[in-house]
């Protein structure tokens, strides 16, 4: 297993730079010349603008430039934005408030995804289960930015019993609504995916076995139909953890998150090439680990598949 | 299983208590006097560090604005008043202005307001070695050019002569009657003489807590979240406080999520109601909505690399016809809700500008007439036949104008009867660079936000030919006529002789039409219920030292 | 009379299929005695299945017992309370699934999950449930003879046995003991270099070895878990403990034992080797038969008074099977189970029960004393199952077609010819390779049919894929009617007129034709691959095919799924005579079809080859349909080559031991 692990940890090295290249590469052949957009309409004379060019490399080569960002990688240096700040600081308070929302929202998916999940999986009456079938099929259906401002506007400023944004405010109390939201898509799915393994589950050969041995039904289902029911489920969240953390930019928008997918997105607009680069490289390593952690969690979970050389 | 939920359970909710640790107090303030109470208005991250000599945009400008007092501000109704000057003296024809400093200001950090921290500064902001961003303010003053050109050695504006401690003289290339009138901007603030070091370089840290001597002083800055200032207890100038600081709130994602705080009451001032509310929001009960007449201009811009539109007759005729073509009025009451006036010059019609008026020739042009529109499209047709005619509209996605520009097209489709699309490029940097690089194959929206309160800086900026080469003149026109009346103007004696000249100029720029007003916005904001004293200052920022809440 | 334990009368049970009823089980009555073997034989769908499962109400979906009574001990089961169920599932009727890998649950241990029974019914773990006649009944006695032995107490016991041989060879024990190193002292028994250690203390050699080899013995017959206290003072009196000895020295130990221990002791009673370490394990980590036993553990874990055992072997080889079969009867004969034997197998019912009752379309259609059934049949259907099985039948099936073969023709005698041929894997990450095929060789002559017999394992896929040409040898030859295969394969040309003469059948019917194909277009497919004939002629040549494998014509524009699995077998058998080919190899083709279609598929393949000349290539684990179908056999194991020889020298006379075995595991057999 530690093979296993030390293999994926080497892997990760070639899809880094090789994304890097990539998106330094795709920010340097974006039109527009950041540097003069910088300044509207009110432009410094062009010695000026030639020294803040200078200072930010964007006179040299893209592949000196290019160079010059890995080099400072390697030593934790990743630049400056345009602001004149370290991009390391706007990782550094950016990605622990995006890993809190993910978190709480992944918190949801378990609690609400997997809970319902199980409850519609096992009882079969049908106004329970359709009722929440049909709420699945609507929260698929809105797009995110729509359900969170109706949302917002309904429990923040009508009923006011959640605060309508986040702001400074990064506590649970504010994140809650923002961190639903997120979920929203997930959890649907998750309840999905948990109810019709349930329901497999249910009628699988060993669980009759089960029942034959003399277990009654409470300890089937939690024993026996739950855990391998679950085995997909839990996969499924952990990967999920990397998506949402990544993709979280319309919901930072409307409850004014400032996580990573507001500072990708401002950064794009400004044409920052080291910061999107740096965030980018950062997403992409959070995915990688969040997909290693669900395959580990995989062979932890399912005896059946275990990476070692037997 | 159970022990997996358990473990898993536990490892959110671990990550989850730090971030409830790490923001404890909510920021509520418990003080009973409002004129201690911190105001919540919206905000937007500065740009660039807290330096004035290098911002150029609201976010930051914002800020500075209140950290910052310089030679003069400006009242409510764009009148410029002395502020940190004792007087501004003028000679030589207005080429030369004697400065004297009222005795015993101070900064933050408790050292004197003096002619140095003046020049100093303005010094540093010229230099083009320091890439400030606000630079070309300082391009009137004598010794410009040798200070921002490439390889410049100097590094000290020579028409900047320090005469005491408190009176310092500047000297300008031209003669310039409105000068005065810009020193309120904040690329004009003084900054204190300890934070330079012996080559004139601003100390680095600066930018990260300024050291102002204006109404607030600088408390925090916490990135992308927030900016807070507090009332300022060595303050001696205008523009007094009433509450007792101000924060400002960073929204990542736009005005929309501020409004939503706006009517829940977590957020006091808005300055910017979003495109989504402009309908609704003055019968919104939850709100105070605050309506003024800004001083933004808005105009389509068409550029003379369009065929058939250059700056002879054709051109003139085709760009009167295009003008003639487009519905102000119906634009103003569908796009804008009836939030605008219709234009009648190129600068908006408000009394807060010094020479705006609707007395000139010419601008009967901004009328709709369909058919007078058709009629100069045919003469100009008769000169040279413009084959499948067509002048499509462009705008920036990221920006909003997406409504407006559409009705415009559809304007002078259905009024002149030619092609006429709206187009989008995916950002403003993206158009910036066509409209600087001559490229655009169409016409565009452009906007102007003005520095200071006069007819002048409505024009020369944007039509000159200094501003062609350097500036914001994206049409390329370049006209003598023009040239002189601009230069007449600054030399005149006094204002109102200066705002005549003005005047014709811009007739001429009637005649030609590089860029026509489209309509005059207002500033529309809102309030929490609660909030007294919200409104707009000349220039549409909020008037922050007056906003109280109980 | 004093009550059944099971009694069944006049059973109905419903299905729900599709918005249709489907009435599986129609008015079945019989009764099941303590300790009694009772076999329910019938095909799919004879609703045999269903009678087990209703009667601990583990009925299938939308299965329901519409009328009848069950009754358990006197107790009316039908109908009542699923808590009732609870408690007789496990305790009082324990269940031997059918598939042992669906059945097991992947992700827990096996121990976890035998362990999970013990919990269930709430089974004391120290002392055994043993039945024992008490004036003329069946009493469960509850005293200390049923003790269990613990894992410390089989130490302790071997080590005082250790102590007793010692002496009674006259060493002296407590001057030995004291110089042992007192670390290993109370493990000594146990230890493997014993003999060296005893060695160095004065014993001599052979004594040492003696004791040792005697010690190990009694290591194997005493089973921790399983042993009860009974059972070891037997065993130690087959050491030359006197009875005494024996009482005083289980008494003194045997105490009962844990948990984990009797999970062990469970897994050992059905035939587990290893049985501590393998509790370990998870299902995937056994082969089929290991999984079985597990099964066979748990059912019997809390000593439950009726085994179902449902068609428990179907899923194995032939000598597993026997093993398996053997075990279970031995195990509920000790522990006075009674046992339902479902299966489809009349040989194996004879073989393994009492009585045997034969169910078709959910009727008995006839029920007696297993001998008396096998021996005279009454009903016309037991009359076509006695016929059909190939188990109980003697010899070969005879053709009655007309032969049409065109004997001007030359060609070689021999369709096949294996020289010397062998197949080496190389297995991910370890070094040594693995030889799937030995060293093979044997021919197959043009004409007949040649079987392949062997378990799982043995290597005749392997062989069977190189004769396709699907495989590479690794060395060897083939020949193909005179020609090297290696020249065959490296020709487009003669590659294409091989794929022409050799075609094969497999073994699932489900799994064989293309879901999406018409049936015609399935069968015209090599025709149309080939590129003979137009679409005219090949529409003829299907209903001919179709008509050689007796199916009705205009099922051309049917779709799998419409068919039954012999038909479908018909079909890849019409598929695979479409091309006048010469070998038709057939891997398993017959072995998922019931018996009764089985024998028609037989009979049909055996009249094909009469009119059509057609030599098979026979693979099967089955040996009895070898012996109705084969004219040659060759026997593998584990690659190698066994033995070959024409059948009916290979069924009289073996020769090698393994050929043996297998003769002696098809079941009913040695009955007839």
């Amino acid at each position: 297993m530690a093979r296993y692990i030390g293999i994926r940890v080497l892997q990760t090295i070639p899809v880094v730079l090789g994304t890097t290249f990539l998106i330094y590469g795709l920010v340097f052949l974006m039109p527009g010349d950041p540097i003069r957009a910088m300044f509207g309409n009110h432009p410094p004379s062009d010695a000026a603008i030639a020294v803040i060019r200078h200072e930010f490399r964007l006179d040299e080569p893209f592949i000196i430039q290019y160079l010059h960002f890995l080099y400072g990688a390697l030593t934790f240096d990743f630049g400056k934005t345009f602001q004149g700040r370290e991009v390391s600081d706007v990782i550094a308070t950016s990605l622990p408030i995006t890993a809190q929302l993910s978190f709480l929202a992944i918190f949801f998916e378990i609690l609400i995804g997997i809970g319902l999940g199980i409850l519609t999986g096992v009882k079969k009456g049908k106004i329970f289960d359709n009722t929440v079938l049909m709420s699945t099929l609507v929260i698929i259906s809105i797009p995110t930015f729509v359900l969170g401002f109706v949302c917002q506007f309904l429990f923040g400023v009508k009923l006011k019993v959640v605060p309508t944004t986040v702001g400074v405010y990064v506590d649970i109390q504010h994140m809650l609504m923002p961190a639903l939201i997120l979920a929203g898509v997930s959890v649907s799915y998750v309840i999905r995916l948990t109810r019709s393994q349930i329901r497999d589950n249910l009628n699988a050969d060993y669980v009759r076995t089960a029942r034959a041995k003399g277990l009654d039904n409470k300890s089937v289902i939690l024993k026996h139909v739950l855990r391998n029911s679950l085995v997909p489920v839990v996969t499924y969240i952990g990967a999920d953890l990397g998506t949402l953390m990544g993709g979280a930019v319309v919901t930072e928008a409307v409850f004014n998150i400032n996580g990573i997918g507001h500072q990708l997105y401002s950064a794009i607009a400004k044409g920052e090439g080291t910061l999107v680069t740096s965030l980018v490289t950062v997403l992409v390593i959070i995915y990688i680990v969040a997909n290693l952690l669900v395959d580990i969690l995989y062979a932890f979970l399912d005896p059946r598949i275990r990476y070692n050389k037997n | 299983m159970k022990k997996l939920i358990v473990i898993l359970s536990s490892l959110v909710l671990s990550v989850l208590s730090v971030g409830a640790l790490s923001s404890c107090g909510s920021g509520q303030e418990s003080t009973s006097d409002s004129s201690d109470k911190i105001i919540n208005v919206y905000g937007c991250e500065p740009q660039n560090k807290l330096v004035p000599g290098n911002t150029t945009e609201t976010c930051g400008g914002n800020i500075l604005g209140v950290l910052f007092d310089e030679l003069v501000s400006y009242s409510s109704d764009g009148k410029a008043e002395n502020d940190v000057a004792e007087s501004i003296t003028p000679s030589d024809g207005n080429k030369v202005y004697e400065i004297k400093i009222k005795s015993g200001l101070v900064f933050d950090n408790g050292e004197a307001v003096t002619s140095e921290s003046f020049i100093k500064a303005w010094n540093y902001t010229a230099v083009a070695e320091n890439a400030q961003g606000a630079q070309s303010f300082f391009a009137p003053i004598k010794g410009y050019k040798e200070v921002a050109e490439e390889g410049a050695k100097t590094k000290e504006l020579s028409g900047l002569v320090k005469v005491s401690d408190l009176e310092f003289k500047i000297e300008l290339n031209e003669a310039s009657v409105t000068f005065p009138l810009r020193l309120g901007y904040s690329a004009f603030a003084p900054l204190p003489v300890s934070e330079f070091d012996a080559e004139g370089k601003l100390n680095e840290g600066f930018g990260d807590h300024p050291i102002g001597n204006g109404p607030y002083k600088f408390s925090q800055w916490n990135h992308d979240m927030d900016v807070k200032i507090v009332k300022s207890d060595t303050y001696k100038g205008n523009r007094i406080p009433k509450n007792g600081g101000i924060d400002f709130k960073v929204y990542t994602g736009g005005t929309e999520a501020a409004y939503a705080d706006i009517q829940s009451g977590a957020l006091d001032v808005l300055e910017a109601v979003p495109m989504t509310q402009t309908k609704t929001f003055q019968n919104d009960p939850q709100i105070q909505a605050v309506v003024s007449p800004s001083a933004v201009y808005q105009g389509l811009e068409i550029p003379d690399n369009l065929a058939h539109f250059g700056w002879d007759e054709e051109g003139q005729l085709r760009r009167a016809a295009i003008s003639r073509a487009i519905d102000r009025q119906a634009i103003i009451d569908k796009v804008s809700d009836g939030l605008a006036d219709h234009p009648v010059s190129f600068s908006p019609n408000s009394s807060k500008i010094s020479g705006a008026t609707d007395q000139i020739k010419g601008n009967e042009v901004l009328q709709f007439d369909a058919a007078k529109a058709k009629e100069l499209w045919t003469k100009a047709d008769a000169i040279s036949k413009f084959e499948n005619p067509k002048l499509d509209v462009y705008y920036n996605a990221d920006g909003g104008g997406k409504p407006l520009l559409e009705a415009v097209a559809n304007s002078i489709k259905a009024n002149l009867d030619i092609e006429s699309s709206a187009k989008s490029t995916p950002d403003f940097k993206t158009l910036l660079n066509k409209e600087a690089s001559h490229t655009m194959d169409g016409a565009f929206r452009m906007g102007w936000q003005p520095d200071y309160p006069s007819v002048e800086n409505y024009l020369a900026p944007l039509y000159s030919k200094e501003a062609a080469k350097n500036g914001s003149n994206y049409s390329g026109f370049s006209n003598d006529e023009f040239e002189e009346l601009m230069v007449k103007g600054g030399a005149s004696d006094n204002i109102d002789d200066a705002n005549k000249v003005f005047v014709e100029a811009e007739e001429v720029l009637f005649k030609y039409l590089p860029c026509f007003p489209l309509y005059d916005p207002k500033d529309k904001g809102a309030a929490a219920l609660g909030v007294k004293g919200m409104a707009f200052d000349w220039h549409g920022t909020p008037d922050y030292i007056n906003i109280i809440k109980d | 009379m004093a009550n059944s334990l099971l009694e069944v009368d006049n059973l109905h049970i419903n299905f729900i299929s599709d918005k249709r009823v489907i009435n599986a089980v129609q008015g079945v009555s019989f009764s099941v005695e303590a300790g009694q073997r009772v076999a329910i034989v019938g095909e799919s769908g004879s609703g045999k299945s269903t009678t087990a499962h209703s009667l601990i109400n583990l009925l299938p979906g939308t299965g329901r017992v519409t009328k009848g009574s069950i009754k358990l001990e006197g107790k009316q089961l039908v109908g009542a309370n699923e808590k009732v169920f609870v408690k007789i599932r496990g305790k009082k009727i324990g269940l031997v699934p059918q598939d042992p890998m669906s059945n097991l649950n992947p992700v827990y241990k096996i121990g976890k999950q035998v362990g999970e029974v013990l919990d269930a019914n709430e089974v004391d773990v120290d002392h055994d449930i043993v039945q024992k006649e008490v004036n003329g009944q069946l009493k469960i006695l509850h005293s200390d003879d049923e003790l269990f032995l613990g894992r410390g107490a089989r130490k302790n016991i071997e080590n005082e046995v250790l102590q007793k041989f010692l002496q009674d060879a006259g060493y002296n024990w407590d001057k030995i003991i004291s110089q042992v190193d007192p670390k290993i002292v109370d493990k000594l028994a146990l230890r493997r270099d014993l003999v060296n250690i005893l060695e160095r203390f004065g014993v001599s050699k052979s004594d040492a070895a003696n004791i040792h080899n005697r010690i190990k013995e009694l290591h194997v017959r005493l089973v921790v878990g399983s042993s009860i206290r009974l059972d070891v003072i037997k065993t130690l009196q087959k050491f030359s403990l006197s009875q005494e000895e024996a009482e005083d020295l289980a008494k003194k130990y045997v105490k009962g034992t844990q948990k984990i221990d009797r999970i062990a002791g469970l897994l050992s009673e059905s035939g587990l080797a290893h049985s501590g370490q393998r509790a370990k394990q998870y299902p995937h980590e056994f082969s089929g038969g290991m999984r079985q036993r597990a099964l066979i553990a748990m059912a019997l874990a809390a000593r439950p008074r009726l085994l179902i055992a449902d068609e428990p072997t179907s899923a194995l080889d032939v000598t597993v099977q026997k093993r398996i079969l053997d075990k279970i009867n031995r195990l509920t004969s000790i522990l006075g189970v009674a046992v339902l034997f479902i299966t489809h197998d009349l040989g194996l019912a004879a073989e393994y029960s009492d009585k045997i009752i034969v169910m078709h379309k959910g009727r008995i259609v006839e029920s007696g004393a297993s001998l008396e059934v096998l021996h005279n049949p009454r009903h016309p259907y037991t009359k076509n199952l006695m016929q059909a099985a190939p188990s109980l039948n003697a010899s070969r099936l005879v053709s009655h077609s007309a032969s049409q073969i065109d004997k001007s023709i030359q060609k070689s005698i021999n369709v096949f010819e294996f020289r010397n041929l062998s197949k080496e894997f190389k297995l991910p990450g370890k070094k040594r390779t693995f030889k799937a095929v030995d060293n093979v060789t044997f021919n197959v002559p043009r004409g007949k049919t040649t079987a392949i017999v062997g378990e799982s394992g043995s290597g005749k896929s392997t062989l069977a894929n190189m004769a396709l040409g699907l495989l590479a040898p690794t060395s060897g030859e083939i020949i193909f009617e005179s020609t090297d295969m290696k020249t065959i394969l490296s020709s487009k040309k003669l590659s294409k007129g091989f794929r022409q003469k050799v075609q094969p059948v497999f073994q699932n019917p489900y799994g064989s034709l293309d879901p999406l194909y018409s049936l015609g277009r399935a069968i015209a497919e090599p025709l149309q691959i080939h590129k003979i004939g137009d679409s005219k002629s090949q529409t003829k040549r299907v209903k001919e095919l179709l008509e050689l494998v007796q199916l009705p014509t205009n099922i051309m524009n049917r779709y799998p799924n419409e068919l039954s699995g012999g038909q479908r077998q018909r079909i890849a058998i019409a598929r695979a005579i479409a091309l006048n080919s010469e070998l038709i190899l057939l891997d398993e083709a017959v072995s998922a079809l019931d018996v009764l279609v089985q024998e028609q598929i037989l009979h049909l393949l055996n009249n094909l080859q009469k009119e059509l000349g057609l030599t098979y290539l026979f693979i099967t684990h089955d040996l009895a349909v070898v012996n109705i179908v084969a004219d040659d056999v060759v026997v593998m194991e584990s690659g190698r080559l066994v033995e070959k020889g024409q059948t009916a020298d290979i069924f009289n006379n073996p020769k090698e031991e393994y050929t043996r075995n297998l003769l002696d595991a098809i079941p009913g057999r040695n009955l007839i």
